[in-house]
């Protein structure tokens, strides 16, 4: 997603692009300016106005996120940096810890989550909780799918090698769509015994 | 980060401006004797089958540092790294905590980025104690150490990645990929500009491309070459 270019004030109205000043806007006798809302396409510049402008809490409406995506940012510091801006309703969830070498071509799955309404995943991570050696981990796989065994939301991917403890494969998401009472079931196949390695998966969803 | 059992702080800039030979295990190590350089050596691995084999007279060479990374070496090889009980040894921690003998100095194993593009996180002089490293094998871990040291010249041999991988100087070593994987060769890239040390693979035989490590003939740098150039 490209960063913002240019965003516009919805709340409070009158102003315009890089204003810095929104006190001629802001009801009297109220110390300091009220948040603003914010519109426009891209992701937050947060190093240029208006978004150094506004105070925290401020929103901004994203109208070119990708469909079913968080398409609302608030303002959480004052750092002048695109980190200010944190995306709303993000929510995270884990699977259990997969041991890499549970045997060669043996399956375990696991359920992270049946949700009462629909979501949309937007991101899915292996993190790992033990290391792998520099050969051998690449035999085991991952997959995420909405039935067990599933690989819909991500096809089956290899572990890595040489991955220290907190490291983090990205997975490549082929749909994040869960229906209601659907489910994210993660499977994992391993390799022969003796090859160090263990993981989770987690995803962020909305 | 894990505090280290032992402070490997002590190493920092030991060996400045010096010149060190990192040995690797392929079989083209035979072709390139050890023995025959008169260099501060960091090994790795396996190498501690080297005095013992049988091929020829090695004269019970061994080098000065030793590094491991996988486990399976701490699982398979722990009568044989008994006999290194003098040999300051280098492991990853957390990787490795599990195996304990004398003289090991750990350093942090960092998760994140394989090779991040930025070098101020890859190279400040502390980095084995503190900032911890990455890497994708044992020799892009000999050669962040010999640049922790301060080595500033390093020769290799014993770096061979030819088509069969697995293949070692005493055998075959079955979890080892047969195709060197390009992150290896990407990694000793990074870490030669990176690290702005000098560095030579000498190793015959290699299939480790010139523009990745440069090369130079092993006998220019042999024990009695280096009487030569430098008389008593």
């Amino acid at each position: 997603m490209t960063t913002n270019t240019a965003a516009f004030y919805m709340y409070p109205p009158g102003e315009h692009e890089g204003s810095t000043s929104l006190s001629k806007n802001a009801p009297s006798l109220i110390p300091e300016s009220a948040p603003a809302i914010l519109y426009g396409d891209g992701t937050p510049d947060g190093d240029r106005a208006p978004f150094t402008s506004v105070n925290k809490g401020s929103l901004y409406m994203q109208m070119d996120a990708t469909d079913d995506n968080v398409h609302v940012w608030t303002k959480v510091d004052e750092g002048g940096a695109d980190a200010d801006w944190k995306e709303i309703g993000l929510s995270v969830a884990r699977s259990k810890t997969f041991n890499i070498d549970n045997g060669s071509g043996t399956t375990d799955d696991d359920i992270i989550l049946v949700p009462d309404r629909a979501i949309m995943i937007v991101d899915a991570k292996r993190v790992y909780t033990e290391a792998t050696d520099t050969s051998g981990a690449a035999s085991a796989t991952t997959a995420i799918g909405t039935a067990v065994a599933g690989q819909q939301i991500v096809a089956s991917v290899a572990c890595s090698v040489s991955k220290a403890v907190g490291s983090a494969d990205d997975l490549t998401i082929v749909s994040g769509a869960v229906s209601a009472d659907g489910m994210v079931a993660v499977r994992h196949t391993g390799i022969a015994s003796t090859e160090a390695g263990q993981y989770f998966v987690q995803i962020t969803f909305f | 980060m894990p505090e280290p059992k032992n402070d490997i702080s002590r190493f920092h800039n030991k060996h400045k401006g010096e010149t060190c030979l990192l040995v690797g295990n392929g079989p083209n190590l035979l072709k390139t004797p050890p023995e025959e350089f008169d260099y501060l050596s960091i090994g790795s691995n396996t190498i501690f089958w080297y005095d013992g084999c049988a091929l020829r007279n090695h004269g019970g060479w061994r080098p000065t540092y030793y590094v491991a990374v996988d486990s399976c070496i701490m699982r398979d090889y722990w009568d044989d790294l008994c006999r290194y009980d003098d040999i300051p040894k280098f492991v990853p921690t957390p990787n490795l905590d599990k195996w304990s003998r004398p003289n090991f100095y750990r350093f942090y194993h960092r998760p994140g980025p394989l090779w991040p593009r930025c070098g101020r996180t890859l190279w400040p002089s502390n980095l084995l104690d503190e900032t911890g490293i990455t890497f994708s094998n044992v020799m892009h871990v000999q050669m962040q150490l010999a640049h922790f040291m301060g080595f500033t010249t390093m020769l290799i041999i014993g770096m061979e990645h030819g088509k069969h991988g697995r293949a070692h100087f005493w055998g075959w070593h079955d979890p080892m990929p047969d195709e060197t994987p390009p992150e290896w060769l990407e990694g000793y890239k990074i870490l030669r500009e990176g690290m702005g040390a000098t560095m030579l693979n000498l190793s015959i035989d290699t299939c480790v491309p010139e523009s990745i490590i440069p090369r130079d003939d092993w006998k220019k740098w042999t024990r009695d070459a280096k009487k030569t150039r430098e008389p008593l």
